[in-house]
């Protein structure tokens, strides 16, 4: 009882210590990843999205995943303008 | 009269006489059954694992799951001689459950629905999906001073990471004799989510707290990262932290790297648009299916209804609670020591449950202010969350398998 005790202690320790860990290394990995493809591999429609001002950024990039899915990732979305 | 004798043994009347424990199972069938049906409590998993409850234990059936011993010998029996000596479900339970091959089927399944998006465009709120992780282990601790195995133990704490293929797979692995309870407890909390996020949040977060505005946070401090080519950081991502949790936690790689697998073949796109259908739609119903109903099968009265299985649910519930409440905490301290300021809602989610802690952070938060729309922040810990509660059950397992 007493050693599993000891052993469930440091396997707090360890497993909180292990998730905080990897999601550390998803936090630089993933900051990592997105400056590199920011500077080696931006997307040529990225001047083209600044001017929808207004269009909220999880909106728009639910209108981009649906226009992904539907074209096959083969059609882009240039300008998005709100209709009065 | 002995033709009335013999029609007498031919029904399951005789059967039951000898085993009344097994109408008490059946009746939890039917609730198990309403749940799923009438109140639509995670259908797609209470359903079958509800029939399989109810086949297992109408007497004479042989359709449930018989525990090996060394007198049954059973697993080093081969596929058929398992099927021809203890039936079908046998076969099943032994070849797809006892292996641990239906969990990463399902992990790839959730993989392919999961958008990893909404965290990457908030990275820095991840961190409260490991947070989230604190119940798995404080219930731990409390299930050995109750006197548990701590193999059981382990099994029974990764109820908190809410992520039920998780919870079977370490189950499988650390404790198969409590994997039915497991299973119910993880899918009945799991459900039952729309009802503890609130209960907790009630007792733990303030209303100013919960005014707390995502975007206008957004707006006084916006991130200084912003995605270039979103859909090429979707295609590498799971790709190299794949790679990397291979080599740091290898035994949640049947998982974790299964899951990666499915959003990959998501994230590629057309080119690899049978292998996505495949893996959310045909695989994962598949699986679903044999898991539920093998699952279910295993729940006989001798197995259910005894003071374990009280404990298990029990202590399941502890543990998501802690869960729900280490996220908060965490959200907490941040807030103490940050001028850009996160709703504790957004801890709240840190655990698993995809994506439906997400939905009932988000109404909560409208709630208190129509213009809070914290969704996709919720989901960027949510889902770090899933690979939170698989980090933590490859640690379990590297320790106590």
């Amino acid at each position: 009882m007493e050693s599993n005790l000891n052993n469930a202690v440091v396997l707090f320790g360890v497993g909180m210590l292990a998730v905080f860990f990897i999601l550390l290394l998803v936090v630089i990995l993933g900051n990592i990843l997105i400056r590199v493809i920011n500077k080696y591999f931006p997307e040529k429609n990225v001047r083209n999205e600044k001017p929808n001002v207004g269009i909220d950024e999880s909106i728009r990039s639910a209108l981009n995943e649906v226009v992904r899915k539907v074209t096959h990732g083969k059609g882009q979305i240039r300008n998005i303008e709100k209709i009065k | 009269m002995e033709i009335l004798g013999k029609l007498y043994e031919m029904t399951s009347f005789s059967e039951i006489g000898q085993d009344p424990q097994s109408l008490l199972m059946i009746l939890l069938a039917f609730l198990l059954l309403y749940l799923g049906i009438a109140k639509r409590y995670e259908p797609l998993l209470l359903v079958p694992i509800a029939f399989g409850v109810l086949i297992a234990n109408f007497p004479g059936g042989g359709m449930n799951v018989v525990e090996a011993t060394t007198e049954n010998n059973i697993e080093h029996l081969t596929i058929l001689e398992i099927a021809k000596e203890h039936g079908i479900m046998n076969m099943l339970y032994y070849s797809l459950i006892k292996t641990g091959l239906l969990p990463p089927l399902i992990f790839m399944g959730v993989g392919a629905m999961t958008d990893f998006g909404p965290m990457l465009r908030n990275l820095k709120l991840a961190f409260f999906g490991a947070a989230a992780q604190i119940g798995i282990f404080t219930v731990l601790i409390s299930a050995v001073l109750l006197g548990f195995d701590i193999k059981q133990a382990g099994a029974l704490g990764i109820i908190g990471g809410a992520d039920g293929p998780t919870a079977i797979y370490t189950a499988i692995i650390l404790a198969p004799e409590l994997l039915g309870p497991i299973a119910i407890a993880a899918y009945s909390y799991m459900a039952l989510v729309p009802v503890i996020i609130p209960f907790i949040v009630k007792f733990s977060v303030s209303k100013k707290e919960l005014k707390i505005n995502m975007k206008e946070q957004d707006k006084l401090y916006p991130n200084q990262l912003e995605i270039k080519n979103l859909r090429v950081v979707k295609i590498v991502f799971p790709i190299l932290l794949g790679t990397f949790i291979a080599f740091l936690v290898p035994s949640s790689v049947p998982l974790i790297g299964m899951l990666l697998f499915g959003n990959l073949v998501k994230e590629i796109g057309s080119d690899t648009n049978r292998l996505f259908t495949a893996a959310s739609e045909t695989i994962m119903n598949t699986a679903t299916i044999f898991l539920g109903l093998t699952i279910g099968a295993t729940m006989t009265s001798g197995t259910f209804l005894n003071k374990t299985t009280l404990l298990i649910v029990l202590g399941g519930f502890i543990a998501f609670s802690i869960s729900i409440l280490g996220g908060i905490v965490a959200v907490k301290i941040f807030n103490l020591f940050s001028k850009k300021k996160i709703n504790p809602l957004i801890g709240a989610t840190g655990l698993s449950a995809v994506p439906m802690a997400s939905r009932v952070a988000n109404d909560i938060a409208l709630k208190h202010d129509k213009t809070n729309h914290i969704l996709q922040y919720a989901m960027s810990s949510n889902i770090s969350g899933v690979i939170g509660s698989a980090v933590a059950a490859g640690v379990l397992i590297s320790f106590l398998g």
